[in-house]
């Protein structure tokens, strides 16, 4: 007898942060090739929900991308 | 007074040449010397593109310095670097110890 199918939900992958697994990831607004992964191709940063990644290292993530824009380092809007 | 460790990070005009911006830098550290300050590292990256335009300029100089002094250390490096000509942006930031962590 087949299992019953699983629903959608569980085949939803549990998404982990990435900066809690790889503990030796610096959250630095030098760090450009680090943020741009979680910046979207408008410029925007990424919600968590969809990058994974946890409330702390969110808000240390925002207040970088917001100082590398700052020093042009990442673009405020992108076209 | 405390004393605490800054980072700063200027961005130069590209079209500067090797010696005026090696004069520049080193004009920058005398500032921070000047008020009984110590560069402790200059990092000077290449020229790289800008991600939007300053001041009509579409690439710079990346300079970053770190150094360590007292409040009167920010007052002077801020003037300095507001009215320099040929500093198109800069930022000052507290190297914290959450900073340090960057290479740990």
């Amino acid at each position: 007898m087949a299992d019953r199918p699983r629903s959608i939900k569980s085949f939803k992958t549990r998404k982990v942060c990435q900066f809690c697994v790889e503990r030796n990831m610096p959250i630095d607004y030098k760090a450009v090739l680090i943020l741009k992964k979680f910046v979207s191709d408008r410029g925007k940063i990424v919600p968590r929900r969809r990058t994974g990644t946890c409330a702390s290292h969110q808000r240390e993530l925002a207040r970088a991308i917001k100082r590398a824009r700052l020093m042009a380092l990442l673009p405020y809007v992108k076209r | 007074m405390a004393i605490r460790e800054y980072e700063v990070m200027c961005i130069l005009r590209p079209d500067l040449e090797e010696d005026a911006l090696n004069a520049d830098v080193a004009k920058i550290e005398e500032t921070v010397t000047g008020s009984e300050g110590n560069v402790l590292k200059v990092d000077k990256w290449s020229k790289r593109p800008l991600a939007y335009e300053i001041k009509d300029y579409k690439e710079g100089f990346y300079v970053i310095f770190r150094v360590k002094g007292e409040k009167r250390l920010l007052k002077d490096l801020n003037y300095a670097l507001k009215f320099h000509p040929d500093v198109i942006r800069y930022g000052v930031l507290a190297y914290e110890a959450k900073g340090a962590k960057v290479g740990r």
